[in-house]
């Protein structure tokens, strides 16, 4: 996919954040990282809170962006895709998956600076990651039958084992969760859409089973690590739903929100009632579990990622239609 | 698990559009308190043998580089430990006090072995790991399935780089393979692996040299303990009884280049009485054990010896930690074969006293202090000098190198000797000081 040459067309760029935003629906606390142009998914490797790591943006044309400090990034330019899909760092290893557009996936293991294609392209199309300590980054993916499957790369995308399909519509995010570390919880948007929940993530067969959410337009899953029976799904015309029985029973959030897709949602990861919903009309927030929710910022922006920097409740990333955007009081 | 979370929120029926579901009530409760928790064994790299204090700690930022050998830096709790705890006698841990995550760095030291796990941790309930994880590395190729890797894959782990030169009967390269470290660590002083074989052929004068299976010869311990450069480049230098009593092959030079090398920070292991010789000619040692050369040795009869759980600290957790290892046949008793007698005295100012035995008429022990440790420079928590007076690896199964090339010489982990165990707790980092 690459020429993967030395590296030596890395760019550094200056991409210190430099605007506050002059629209009155962005809250002071958002600024744009001017150095990132369209981007469209954001991962940090590697996923612990040790130091140091590397903030990887994707974007749809410009190539992949890599920071270790969130102030200066780095392009490789021909020496990593041009567009990307969804991004996801690998577990235990400061390794950096993408998925791109043409369906199959790279990887770089330094930084950011080279990236290669996996051993074989992913069976499908891989729209969203997980990172999982002692089984391996997993992706969502819709197959050709229009199903919604779950990838797990082996030896670093060499192979991949599939869940068994599931759902009838287009799969869209998948998240770690529940009250085991082998189970993660995937969404899936169209007719047969809803919420799936696997509870055998690391066996040789696994698969995901219903979880009889209420609506078929999920878009967006996020789960609380600090109280991991707490899950909070965003969907294309219902707003927000949460569950707090591991997906037993669903309640749909409070006042606050407006009528539109929510695409992303992050979870405080020290605080599992203080989630953010990134939307069609901006960042929301809810410091109550979901039941009241307030504009956080980026009002005139579709929010469509959110990202905590690992660990920290402080640092969020937002990508929004006009760019990349970091907060750094904890959405407030 | 469950009930605890029904209340983080508060759910009132209502009526909520389309989907006539309940919605979340706006007085929502916090979270409950509750504890999360990481649980474990610790053991040696083979798996059978807990290590007791060993520091499980999780780390802020990735921990850097062990200090290269030799250094007064040893296995204390570091200062990027977010919640840190040690293993009990049995070599289990708690660690309390941790936030739950899918992806918590946790790190497993006892001395310079050394484990990095990235480990999914539940909220409000123990995570107990596995026991692979939980080892401590027998290679630098040791992964787990937690095992957290470089960008390379390979895995993050370290092991102390030890140079051990085998004895006469004492074949004290064999503690190393019973403990588990793997085969391919093991070098004929040349190599790159982390545990180097010497001989001493001035004491075997016309014996054949030990010899790996693949026919290599140890190296000559001689170009290894005149030279300060070659003894720094390991962490545990490892000197079994190698006959010569007397000291020709160990001249002044020797004794001050091992005497700098312990005080800069080294783990000097010394077993049988042919290496009194470092400590009683060292000047700065000499006072610290007390040596009486006329006292015939009785290496063939199994002795009963005592753990000083007196006047050593550490005594009481060693004697629960020997008893949990099954090296005792009751607590604070240990039987040990190959012993001598020499050891008469120690300062107790200084020097640790492990194992000691009391004069029997029956059985023919002479009262002497079995298994000894000084820290060095005397006093001074940097390195350590530990001193047995028996033959550690001696028989039950382990033969010399000239008989059955190494690593066939040696006994399956499973073969374990108490009192092998007994100086593997040192050899683990047990009782050492952190400077």
């Amino acid at each position: 996919m690459c020429a993967c040459g030395d590296g030596s067309n890395a760019k550094p760029i200056d991409g210190q954040p430099v605007d506050s935003g002059t629209d009155a629906t962005r809250a002071a606390g958002w600024s744009l990282v001017t150095a990132i142009p369209s981007p469209v998914a954001i991962t940090i490797s590697p996923n612990t809170f040790e130091t140091p790591y590397t903030i990887y943006v994707g974007t749809a044309g410009s190539g992949i962006f890599a920071s270790a400090d969130g102030t200066t990034w780095t392009n490789p330019g021909s020496a990593g895709p041009t567009a990307v899909v969804a991004l996801s760092p690998m577990p235990q290893r400061p390794v950096a998956f993408a998925s791109l557009p043409d369906g199959t996936a790279a990887l770089t293991s330094d930084g950011g600076a080279e990236w290669s294609t996996t051993g074989s392209p992913p069976p499908a199309p891989i729209v969203s990651w997980i990172s999982v300590a002692g089984i391996g980054p997993l992706g969502a993916a819709t197959t050709i039958d229009g199903s919604a499957e779950v990838l797990q790369a082996k030896q670093q995308g060499a192979t991949w084992v599939a869940s068994t399909p599931f759902g009838t519509g287009s799969a869209t995010s998948i998240a770690l969760g529940g009250d085991t570390p082998q189970a993660a919880y995937a969404t899936v948007s169209g007719i047969g859409g809803g919420v799936f929940v696997s509870t055998d993530i690391g066996s040789a067969s696994f698969g995901f089973a219903t979880t009889d959410f209420p609506q078929t337009d999920a878009l967006s899953v996020a789960t609380a690590f600090t109280a991991r029976m707490t899950i909070y799904v965003g969907t294309a015309t219902h707003a927000v739903y949460v569950s707090t029985d591991a997906g037993s029973t669903w309640m749909a959030a409070g006042s606050g929100l407006p009528a539109a897709a929510v695409d992303a949602l992050a979870v405080d990861p020290t605080n599992a009632m203080n989630v953010f919903a990134g939307t069609s009309a901006g960042v929301y927030a809810s410091k109550d579990g979901g039941a009241t929710w307030q504009l956080s910022g980026l009002g005139s922006d579709a929010v469509t990622a959110l990202q905590f920097l690992n660990g920290s409740p402080s640092t969020l990333y937002a990508i929004a239609t006009t760019g990349l955007y970091i907060n750094v009081a904890g959405g407030d | 698990m469950r009930a605890a979370f029904a209340a983080l929120v508060s759910v009132a029926a209502a009526s909520c559009g389309d989907n006539q579901h309940q919605a979340i009530a706006a007085d929502a409760a916090p979270p409950p308190a509750c504890t999360t928790s990481l649980s474990g064994t610790v053991t040696a790299p083979n798996g059978i043998l807990p290590i007791a204090g060993a520091t499980v700690y999780v780390a802020s930022n990735a921990p850097g580089p062990l200090p290269t050998a030799p250094s007064c830096q040893f296995a204390c709790t570091p200062p990027n430990a977010v919640a840190a705890t040690t293993t009990g006698a049995d070599g289990t841990f708690r660690l309390d006090g941790i936030t739950a995550s899918p992806n918590l760095p946790v790190v497993i030291q006892a001395g310079r072995w050394r484990r990095q796990l990235v480990v999914p941790v539940l909220a409000c309930g123990d995570t107990a790991l596995a026991a692979d994880d939980t080892r401590l590395p027998g290679s630098s190729t040791d992964a787990t399935a937690l095992t957290a890797m470089s960008a390379t894959g390979a895995p993050l782990v370290d092991l102390p780089t030890i140079a051990a030169e085998t004895g006469d009967d004492d074949v004290v390269e064999c503690i190393l393979v019973e403990l588990g470290v793997a085969a391919s660590e093991f070098g004929n002083g040349s190599g790159s692996g982390h545990v180097q074989l010497y001989w001493n052929p001035e004491a075997f004068a016309g014996a054949k040299a030990p010899s790996f299976a693949g026919g290599a010869s140890y190296g000559d311990v001689t170009g290894l303990w005149n030279r300060y450069a070659a003894l720094s480049q390991f962490d545990v230098v490892m000197l079994g009884d190698d006959i010569d009593a007397a000291g020709s092959s160990k001249p002044p030079s020797a004794i001050s280049a091992i005497g700098q090398y312990a005080s800069s920070g080294g783990q000097l292991v010394l077993t049988g009485n042919s290496q009194t010789i470092w400590i009683r000619n060292n000047a700065a040692w000499a006072s610290e054990l007390t040596f009486d050369p006329q006292v015939d040795a009785d290496a063939t009869n199994a002795a009963m010896f005592a753990v000083d759980d007196t006047t050593n600290p550490d005594g009481t957790i060693y004697a629960d930690w020997l008893f949990d290892a099954g090296a005792s046949p009751a607590p604070g008793t240990i039987y040990v074969d190959g012993a001598s007698y020499q050891c008469v005295g120690y300062d107790a100012a200084t020097v640790a006293r492990w194992l000691y035995v009391t004069a029997s008429v029956d059985n023919g022990e002479e009262s002497s202090n079995e298994l000894v440790s000084f820290s060095t420079p005397v006093g001074a928590a940097c390195g350590e000098v530990v001193y047995s007076d028996f033959e550690v690896a001696w028989g039950d199964g382990n033969e010399a190198a000239t008989v059955s090339p190494f690593p066939g010489n040696c006994a399956a982990p499973s073969a374990m000797t108490p009192q092998v165990k007994a100086m593997a707790y040192l050899l683990f980092g047990g009782g050492r000081s952190c400077p």
